[in-house]
């Protein structure tokens, strides 16, 4: 039953909310906005073209598609998102995190298997940042495990669903994952995705040379990653019930929301940093978690 | 151990008879095909014990009354006898291949076979003053291994560089066992147990760290892991890189699982270099443009997050956590395992690239996957198992140890609480860069366009490739069912006297079969997820037209990124401690002429701490020579005051 449920939520929902956060955009800007549904139009349209290939690449470019989604929705399976998690063992906490990285692994592959320099440079720059965002999220791992005492995603997220005391370390964490978030999807102050401007842009300097299927293809999975690290926030401050019931699909839905808008508002209030500063940030996410560490270990004294 | 002393014959034999034997064709039949066939035959007595057979001795003869030289075959010999025979046996069939057609380098081929042995005898002697003469034998092997190419000027250098940092080892265990004989009597391993507990204990570590750390590669006495490699023919490498250095890491384990209990601070400083080999060695790794120079930084890389792993074992042996005891020893010793693996498997493809197109310089490659399919597709494997990424084996070690890291910092506190979370982020920060290096490698050298017009890379002959596949599967089989290698742990921890046993069966900690299941889902949702892309695709058009460039029409193999534009982000953050050299030209005018770019990175260990080192004593005996004056009274003279010195020392500190 869970199996099923969170199946078909992982598969269905996550380009929803990417519109949420279109309409969010377009609210503050005064526009009217694209539809909600817009992505999954842009999806199937994307889905019924062919595409073109360069000469210089070669197979990694034709199975990077399929292997991000599947991280991706593997990855999925490991996180309560309704009710208990479909596979849950100690340490899934860290295959979630090689999962995604595994994605990344494929994606920077994919950019480099072109031969142009603006893949290339893209391609350099989310290696990089990647490199610089896990600091802090192993990090923010390790303080979950202290505070939680265990090392599953399932345990970690596992407090009754009314939502815990917000205790300082949550806010602390909630703080830092939601910069990770916004790092690792190429979110506003790191990357912007509404531009197409070559030499400024990371992810979507990576996915110049794809079309069709695969360009639709790797929107999903940048959906379904943008959705799993909503998930990881939100659950933060207020977790999922861990049995199921059908009011969690629909408190799901909701606190879901909530994370697109402000996504979307953090979005339309800031600019874009200089690429020389976004290490620096990943580094000042980084002393976050490290007081979020201080809190707890001074919580547990007590 | 009929076998086993069966194999050593067979190695000795294929040394003398690859000796002795004048056509080239023999020379590399008998030379290569011996280690395949001795390989094979050790393999069986070492697989045999660790699928559970009884610990067996041999004593060789007393050749003077008080000194007795044992061999003996326990698990923990076992264990690492394992990945030497694997390995050397898939490395001499690889050298069957690769060394066909370079008569030059068939002089040296006679030590190959002494360097499996002499690591063999390594990891089975049980007498001090025995494995110390396996452990010079292995190194002078190695060493003229290492210097095959020997008209070269910089092999010649780095030769010189191996053997003066692999003697200086040799010197710290030298001192290392003449202690513990003083304190105990004996050379012999059964009797170190005689020790007691002490100061000593604490100086007896610091000696073998030194000793074992620097034939292993830990930072900062790894410095001539990243001269010797790039030296060495390839096949050397992925036996030194993958094999070799391990004995380093064998010697500690064994060594200190021997001695009283040393004090919780060992295990701790064990955590310390470990993170500092990790993280220094990937960040070294990625500022190099040398493609054996850049995997032998990653070596060190790994040997930290082994050492890590050891030291992890060792704060929960101190701590009697038999959990965190047992995933640190654990995941180091099943790390130790897989570097094997996939550092062979680098290293080989490292030697097939070389063979093809003449250079070790990543910047000059390009586009080999097409020239090259299975070389490429075997490096990418190893490429993201280095990484850890799932569903590979390097993944599964990695795991072992951050859940023993986590395990520890829920129970710890204070010092061992900073050194887990450090760890943690260490290894962690580790893997993302290792991500970035080989992206890097992989992405420059296999992917895009040649980036230098060079003859059409061949891709290798079946010999060579028949070992770098095995050597894939076998990192993918190791990560899909890691649970076949737990037995073996356990056995390996039950030897070196962890009693952390109950973990193995059915403890929620370590229940690899997990993975099987998850890594199964992972792989059926790739093929599905690929097979309806397929499907879509067979119904629609796909044409082929160059690379998409901003308008601008036929983009060149020269506008593509380089590795050094690719790591230049690390770089740039990193630029205090990695101070790189940069020599520029920028083109300048309106007609500009030749402008070139060039920057290299010099080790931290050997910029700030060897070189000034190796300058002063240079200096100092150049001093010394200056004041040497041919006389006999003057040298008997000097050898009078040395003695009376050493009575002094002896009399006064009584070693």
């Amino acid at each position: 039953m869970t199996w099923l449920i969170q199946s078909a939520v992982l598969l269905t929902t996550p380009p929803f909310f990417l519109g949420v956060i279109a309409k969010t955009k377009a609210s503050f800007a005064g526009r009217k906005g694209p539809p909600l549904l817009q992505n999954y139009y842009d999806l199937i349209k994307l889905f019924r073209k062919g595409t073109v290939h360069s000469p210089a690449s070669s197979f990694v470019l034709r199975l990077a598609p399929a292997v991000i989604v599947s991280t991706l929705l593997t990855a999925g399976l490991f996180f309560p998102l309704l009710g208990r998690a479909p596979i849950f063992f100690e340490g899934d906490v860290i295959l979630f995190a090689y999962l995604l990285a595994l994605g990344r692994f494929a994606m920077i592959l994919a950019a480099l298997d072109v031969g142009s320099g603006f893949q290339g440079m893209g391609a350099s720059r989310e290696a990089a940042f990647g490199a610089f965002s896990e600091l802090a999220f192993f990090l923010g791992l390790v303080v979950l495990v202290v505070i939680s005492g265990s090392a599953s995603l399932t345990g970690i997220f596992q407090w009754k669903w009314i939502h815990p005391a917000w205790r300082p370390v949550f806010l602390l964490l909630f703080a830092a994952f939601f910069f990770i978030l916004l790092a690792e999807n190429s979110r506003m102050p790191v990357d912007d995705p509404s531009t197409h401007l070559e030499l400024t842009m990371i992810h979507e300097g990576m996915i110049l040379d794809y079309g069709g299927i695969d360009l639709g293809l790797i929107l999903y999975g940048s959906a379904i990653k943008l959705f799993l690290l909503m998930a990881f926030a939100i659950s933060l401050l207020w977790p999922q019930p861990l049995a199921w019931h059908w009011h969690s699909a629909a408190l799901l839905g909701l606190k879901w929301t909530g994370m697109a808008v402000a996504i979307g508002a953090v979005e339309s209030v800031t600019a874009r940093l200089r690429l020389i500063k976004v290490p620096q940030l990943l580094i000042a996410n980084f002393v976050v978690t490290l007081f979020a560490l201080l809190v707890a270990l001074f919580g547990r004294r007590v | 151990m009929v076998l086993f002393v069966f194999s050593t014959i067979l190695f000795l034999l294929a040394s003398l008879l690859s000796l002795i034997s004048r056509r080239e064709k023999w020379k590399r039949l008998l030379g290569c095909g011996g280690v395949v066939a001795a390989s094979l035959t050790g393999l069986v007595p070492a697989v045999l014990l660790l699928a559970g057979g009884d610990p067996v001795e041999m004593t060789l003869g007393s050749p003077i009354p008080s000194l007795t030289l044992r061999l003996g075959l326990d698990a923990l010999s076992a264990f690492f006898l394992v990945p030497i025979f694997g390995l050397s046996a898939l490395v001499g069939l690889y050298a069957l291949g690769y060394l066909k057609g370079e008569g030059r380098w068939l002089g040296n081929l006679p030590f190959f076979p002494l360097l499996v042995v002499s690591m063999a005898g390594v990891v089975t002697a049980r007498n001090g003053f025995l494995f110390l003469m396996f452990w010079e034998i292995m190194s002078l092997t190695s060493y003229f291994l290492v210097t095959t190419e020997h008209e070269q000027r910089e092999v010649r250098h780095a030769g010189w560089i191996y053997l003066a940092a692999t003697h200086l080892a040799t010197a710290f265990l030298l001192v290392f066992f003449v202690l513990i004989f003083k304190k105990t009597g004996s050379f012999d391993f059964k009797d170190f147990a005689l020790l007691k507990s002490g100061p000593w204990t604490g100086l007896l570590f610091i000696f073998a760290l030194v000793g074992f750390g620097t034939k292993a590669g830990i930072f900062p006495f790894h410095i001539w892991l990243p001269h010797a490699h790039p030296a060495a023919p390839s096949y050397i490498s992925a036996l030194m890189s993958g094999v070799m250095i391990k004995t380093g890491i064998y010697g500690i384990l064994r060594t200190l699982t021997l001695l009283p209990p040393p004090p919780l601070w060992c295990g701790e400083a064990l955590i310390l270099f470990g993170i500092a080999s990790a993280v220094l060695g990937v960040l070294y790794a990625l500022m190099q443009h040398d493609l054996k120079k850049l995997l032998a930084y990653h070596s060190v890389e790994n040997i930290g997050i082994i050492v890590t792993g050891l030291g992890l074992g060792m704060v929960g042996r101190s701590q009697q956590n038999l959990a965190v005891e047992w995933l640190g020893f654990g995941g180091a010793l099943f790390h130790v395992l897989n570097h094997a693996v996939f550092k062979g498997l680098l290293f080989l493809g490292a030697g097939n690239i070389l063979r093809a197109t003449h250079t070790k310089s990543i910047d000059r490659l390009g586009g080999l996957i097409r020239f090259m399919p299975l070389t490429g597709i075997t490096f990418l494997v190893a490429s993201a198992a280095i990484c850890g990424l799932p569903p590979f084996n390097g993944f599964i070690s990695e795991w072992l140890l951050y859940l023993g890291l986590l395990e520890a910092a829920k129970t710890s506190a204070r010092f061992p609480l900073f050194l887990c979370v450090s760890a943690m982020v260490g290894i962690a920060f580790a893997g993302g860069l290792a991500v970035v290096c080989f992206t890097k490698v992989f992405g420059v050298a296999f992917l895009g366009n040649p980036r230098t017009e060079h003859a059409k890379p061949l891709e290798a002959k079946w010999k060579q490739l028949a070992p770098m596949i095995f050597l894939a599967t076998a990192c993918l089989t190791l990560g899909i069912m890691p649970q076949l290698i737990l037995p073996w742990l356990q056995t390996t921890l039950l030897s070196i006297g962890s009693n952390a046993s109950p973990l193995a069966t059915g403890h929620p900690l370590v229940n690899l079969g997990i993975f099987s299941r998850a890594f199964a889902i992972l792989i059926a949702l790739f093929l599905l997820v690929h097979w309806i892309r397929s499907l879509l695709f067979s119904s629609r058009t796909v044409r082929i037209a160059p690379t998409w460039d901003c308008g601008f029409k036929g983009p060149t193999p020269r506008m593509q990124y380089t590795a050094s534009s690719f790591a230049e982000p690390i770089r740039t953050f990193f630029h205090v401690l990695l101070k790189p050299a940069v020599s520029a030209r920028n083109p300048e005018g309106l007609f500009p002429d030749k402008s070139h770019f060039e920057e290299h990175v010099d080790d931290l260990s050997e910029r700030l701490w060897f070189s000034p080192l190796v300058d002063k004593i240079a200096s100092f005996l150049s001093g010394l020579r200056k004041r040497q004056r041919t006389r006999v009274q003057d040298y008997l003279a000097y050898i009078f005051v040395t003695l009376i010195l050493l009575l002094l020392v002896g009399v006064w500190i009584g070693i």
